[in-house]
């Protein structure tokens, strides 16, 4: 049995480690893509608002928690019957997103909110006839009620996150051209110190098919034990939310994955061709 | 001959590498990550074990209902300590956060609510509940009730110095005489005492009744203990 030589040995564990290091690369740079595509572009959260029903459960919830302040505030559950409708909603929480996502805090404003509801509790009070009212008791309850509706909009921790959001956010396009520059040289290492071109080509779908196995591991052993759906938000609509984009973040993966096993079963069949001409 | 096998032998081993090697890429990029959040997996790991439970969220409004009424010649276990008789620990369902598991009857105010366990949102759609806080009737402590005053509790604007109170749950009737009122404010501590070693009961509601906005103030409405069985809270080795 012909034993290699010492020197094509190293050479080998060189080009392996560099194929490692170039499925590490491409792990990092699919997770990075997929981030950028998804949670640091507000359209994914507002498409994803949208397609769960969240402004209606949204409305709901507020009108829920208002009949309870109502209950301790003298007002019928009629009053909030028709209160709020969802384009208010969705109008203040795209504000409140667009602001969170530029960087320019994470306030949410209840001009509209108050607006609304003093109009509805003058006519309600015209139509009732209600003398006994106390304007700083008034004053209090709308104050309260503007409380409950900010609150209820905003999302929790965002304020938190808010800092390290923006710099993860800003920084993502130069890790991204980051990456690929190192993927690409290491591409080129490859490429160009292989004498016999179906070896760069071996060693590349070495890279791609670890890397088909790292980023899809992940996402299916999620989608697998349904871990996802057993989060604790207070929030219905909020956790439609979080399980609807968790679950488009983890299928978006899943894709990734899958087209690197395309590119590795395509490569494979390449190596195996360049191999027999050679 | 030798070198067809060795051909077949290195073709071998080759194909292996597709498969053996991106499963240690695999490994090898989590480890990587694995050295490299080390510090901080922990962290990770407990603030997982915070947001995630074992189970799916249950966004019911519904309540669970554990209120099964007792008739007053109904015999509980009882136990003696220092010659006093109490209801065995063992036999009472001790109620969970939500639970309806009694009523609440005053006859002269027109009250008669559903008592529940915990004064959360759904506790006080449907009728009265009891701070978890607080203690329960029968635990010889405050029992401290709350209740919305333009539903549940409109009633006690009509409550007098001497007004009966009657407590009903599955482990026994409890009843209690008024003392007093009193309108504080909400943030006022003093009208309540939770540390009370004696048996009595405190309801409250906003205030004024009736009228439209929240108010800062609260009516508490005070009552002694009169009747009802107490349940034995003394504490075993091992407990």
């Amino acid at each position: 049995m012909a034993k290699k030589p010492f020197r094509s040995k190293i050479k080998h564990a060189v080009y392996i480690i560099l194929s490692f290091l170039l499925s590490v690369t491409l792990f990092a740079l699919s997770i990075c893509t997929v981030l950028q595509a998804t949670i640091f572009n507000s359209n994914f959260i507002m498409d994803n608002m949208n397609s769960s029903n969240y402004f209606i459960d949204k409305r709901d919830e507020i009108t829920n928690s208002l009949e309870d302040l109502g209950n301790a505030s003298g007002l019928k559950e009629v009053f909030f019957a028709d209160l709020l409708d969802e384009v208010m909603i969705s109008n203040n929480t795209r504000e409140y997103l667009e602001n969170f996502y530029s960087g320019e805090g994470t306030k949410i404003d209840t001009t509209e909110f108050k607006q609304t509801f003093n109009n509805a509790l003058d006519k309600y009070i015209e139509d009732n006839k209600i003398k006994n009212v106390n304007n700083q008791n008034r004053d209090y309850m709308v104050k309260k009620a503007a409380q409950i509706y900010r609150s209820s909009l905003e999302i929790p921790l965002f304020s938190r996150i808010s800092g390290y959001f923006i710099s993860s956010k800003n920084a993502m396009p130069f890790v991204i051209a980051g990456l690929i520059v190192f993927g690409a040289v290491i591409c080129l290492i490859l490429f160009f110190t292989n004498e016999w071109k179906h070896r760069f080509v071996k060693y590349i779908c070495f890279a791609t098919s670890g890397t088909f196995l790292t980023v899809g591991i992940m996402p299916a052993l999620i989608l697998a034990t349904g871990k996802i759906n057993q989060i604790n938000l207070a929030s219905r609509a909020l956790y439609n939310l979080f399980v609807q984009c968790a679950n488009s973040i983890c299928i978006a993966l899943i894709f990734c994955s899958l087209f690197f096993l395309l590119v590795s079963i395509g490569l494979f069949f390449q190596y195996r061709r360049m191999r027999k001409k050679a | 001959m030798s070198e067809k096998k060795h051909r077949h032998r290195h073709k071998k081993s080759d194909g292996k590498s597709f498969i053996i090697l991106p499963i240690i890429f695999l490994v090898g990029t989590y480890l990587v990550l694995y050295l490299a959040f080390a510090p901080t997996f922990s962290t990770f790991v407990s603030a997982a074990g915070m947001f995630f439970s074992n189970n799916e969220k249950n966004y019911s409004t519904e309540y669970k209902n554990i209120f099964v009424p007792v008739s007053e010649n109904t015999t509980l276990p009882t136990v003696k300590i220092e010659d006093k008789t109490y209801v065995e620990k063992e036999a009472v369902e001790y109620p969970q956060y939500g639970n309806q598991f009694g009523e609440l009857i005053i006859e002269d105010c027109g009250i008669d609510n559903k008592l529940f366990f915990g004064d959360g949102d759904i506790a006080l759609r449907n009728g009265v509940g009891i701070y978890n806080g607080s203690f329960v009737p029968g635990y010889g402590g405050t029992i401290l009730v709350a209740g919305h005053n333009n539903t549940f509790f409109n009633g006690l604007k009509y409550a007098e110095a001497g007004q009966k109170v009657v407590i009903r749950t599955s482990y026994g009737n409890y009843e209690y005489r008024i003392t007093d009122t009193a309108v504080k404010k909400a943030t006022d501590k003093s009208a309540y005492d939770l540390n009370a070693d004696y048996e009595n009961l405190i309801m409250y509601t906003c205030y004024p009744f009736d009228e439209l906005g929240l108010t800062q103030y609260r009516y508490f409405v005070y009552a002694e203990y009169i009747s009802g069985q107490q349940i034995d809270k003394s504490v075993q080795e091992g407990e």
